[in-house]
Order: structure tokens, then C-alpha cells, then sequence
């Protein structure tokens, strides 16, 4: 997930780069954690729950940085397809009770012809799929 | 105490009960008796001696040393503190679980932190009179938060806050990170009847 642009990162940057590495890992973790959920004790269940709070204020932070212009092309890439593995996984947070991500509109760019669909404007800066 | 109405009291007793592991002692109990007081009665506020008295208690409780968790995302490959790496599927104790994840593989700590050191920074935030403290149901169970500014704790990856989430059903710490989405994280949804018991200096 290594930011893979010729120029110096900004510490921002770096930063992100990890955050991108630490998110997408916690994410592909959900499908186990779910099958396992209803034989997990309490406390492991808070973790998980506690601990994925705070990498989706971290999915937050990331998003707001691609608005302000922040990410690298290379970040924005990771950073669609976190949000699109986020999506997949959606029912199974559903299913074990731990928030969805506030995607802060990042769902139209996502997914733009449903978006459309659906009434909402369209964006200038639609990353393509 | 004395001075409860009969039936505070009796409500009181019930939501201690129903907070509370079966079994925990006497120190354990009084605490949350006052943390469900206080969160429960939006004009109870706990004296400072009261507070004190919480906050010895959260101190004290740690992790839990009797459970397991498995190490989950980027803990496979890390470093153990006694030697060896992490492997898939390793269930760890959980204050080791959180060093690694926080300390050794995010640096959100300073990096030369021990296990044993990243325990203490824990209790000295609990400890700290500058550190804010809430009350709050996270997703539906009641928890006791302290946050306070990261400063000497900021490791490289660090963030201006961090927090410990004691859960009163286990008696333990849950975890203790530095938030990645700063102070207003707190206000998620997800944290429901949100009450500072103290605001956190700086906030």
C-alpha cells in the first residue's frame, strides 16, 4: 500500500500511507471476526468494537484529506478501494452491531449511476472506477 | 449514601447489579455504584474525593489478565515483548494485544515503550487531574472514559489525544489507543448518554 509517487511525501502524506496500511487490514479482518462473533466473550467483542471506532475516525481523517487535495494519486486509489471493501462488508457490521463509516459523500463517487439514480447531483471530480 | 430515597436506591442497586461481573469485590462495586449515580442523575455530580476514588479503581483494574483476544489486522509479523513474532490466529492477552497494536506496530506511543511502560502511561493518565472523564453507553453497555492530550506520549505516529475505555460488566480496561479522529470521535452515536464528569484540559 506503499505510496508509490517519485516526489517527497509530505508527513501528512506518510501518515496516510500508514493509515491506508493499518484500515485495509482491520477491514479484511471483518468476514472471520463476524463468523466468529457469537462465540466471542465480551471484553474481545468490545475490542473489536472500540478498536474499529477508531480506524473509521481514521477512514474519516483520510476522506477529509482527499478533499483538501492531500492524498497522492496513488492514496486515492487505496483509499476507493478501502471505501468499496467497506461497502462489501457493510451487512456483516450490520450483523455484529459495529458502525458503518460516515463516507461524507464519498458514496457518490463510488458509485456514481446510483447516485444519478437517485436524484443526487453529480461531481466535477468523479474518480473513475 | 444514606441520604438516597428508597427508591433511588433501590434503582441504583439494580443498575449496579446489572453492570457488574458476578463476584467483584466491595472497591469494585462502590465505584460503579457512583459512576451509575452520576450517570443516571444529570444533577449528581460526584465530589472530588468521589472522583478520586473512581479513578483509583479504573487505575487499578488493568487489563484483564485471564483473557485472550486474537491478534487481529497488522499485529501478524510484529514483535513479541518476550521474544518471537505474532502468528495468524495467535490469542494473546489483551494488554499485550493492545502494546503491540498501538505501541510496537503503530508507534503511536514513543517507541522505546515496554509493555510494562505503556501499562503505566495508562495509569498516570487516569492519575492525571488535567485528563477529562466520561460516562457513556458504548453500544448499549456502560463504560467510563478517560482522555487526555497525548503530549509526552506522542510517539511518531501518535495524535494530539488519547483515551482508555474501562467497561464496568468486565471490570477492565478495553483498550487505550490515541484517537485517530481526535476529541469529536467521542460524540459518535455509537457512545450514548454521554456525560463529562470532568472536561479535559485543553479540550
Amino acid at each position: 500500500m506503499a505510496a508509490r509517487t517519485g516526489g517527497r511525501l509530505s508527513d501528512r502524506q506518510i501518515r496516510n500511507t500508514h493509515d491506508l496500511s493499518d484500515i485495509a487490514a482491520m477491514v479484511a479482518e471483518v468476514p472471520e471476526t463476524a463468523a466468529e462473533w457469537p462465540d466471542l466473550a465480551d471484553g474481545e467483542r468490545a475490542s473489536f468494537a472500540a478498536e474499529w471506532s477508531n480506524y473509521m475516525g481514521g477512514v474519516a481523517q483520510l476522506i477529509g484529506d482527499y478533499y483538501e487535495g492531500d492524498l497522492t494519486p496513488d492514496q486515492k486509489g487505496d483509499l476507493f478501494a478501502l471505501l468499496r471493501r467497506l461497502q462489501e462488508v457493510g451487512p456483516l457490521l450490520d450483523r455484529i452491531g459495529v458502525r458503518r463509516p460516515d463516507l461524507l459523500g464519498m458514496d457518490l463517487l463510488l458509485d456514481p449511476p446510483s447516485a444519478a439514480r437517485q436524484g443526487a447531483a453529480s461531481r466535477p471530480d468523479a474518480e473513475p472506477r | 449514601m444514606s441520604r438516597e430515597p428508597d427508591a433511588r436506591r433501590a434503582e441504583l442497586d439494580r443498575l449496579v447489579a446489572a453492570a457488574t461481573r458476578p463476584g467483584a469485590g466491595r472497591a469494585e462495586r462502590d465505584a460503579h455504584r457512583l459512576i451509575l449515580d452520576a450517570a443516571t442523575a444529570p444533577r449528581r455530580d460526584l465530589a472530588p474525593e468521589e472522583l478520586a476514588g473512581v479513578l483509583r479503581h479504573v487505575a487499578r483494574a488493568g487489563f484483564d489478565p485471564h483473557a485472550l483476544e486474537r491478534a487481529r489486522g497488522n499485529l501478524v509479523g510484529a514483535p513479541r515483548p518476550d521474544g518471537g513474532r505474532v502468528r495468524t490466529g495467535d490469542r494473546l492477552p489483551p494488554a499485550e494485544i493492545h502494546y503491540l497494536r498501538h505501541v510496537v506496530v503503530q508507534e503511536e506511543w514513543p517507541t522505546d515503550a515496554t509493555l510494562a511502560g505503556y501499562v503505566a502511561s495508562i495509569q498516570a493518565v487516569i492519575a492525571d487531574p488535567e485528563s477529562g472523564v466520561l460516562v457513556s453507553r458504548f453500544q448499549g453497555v456502560w463504560q467510563l472514559t478517560v482522555v487526555r492530550e497525548s503530549r509526552e506520549l506522542r510517539g511518531p505516529r501518535g495524535r494530539d489525544w488519547l483515551m482508555v475505555d474501562y467497561r464496568l460488566p468486565t471490570g477492565h480496561w478495553t483498550t487505550a489507543y490515541q484517537l485517530r479522529g481526535g476529541l469529536p470521535q467521542l460524540e459518535q452515536s455509537e457512545r450514548e448518554d454521554r456525560r463529562w464528569l470532568r472536561v479535559p484540559a485543553g479540550a
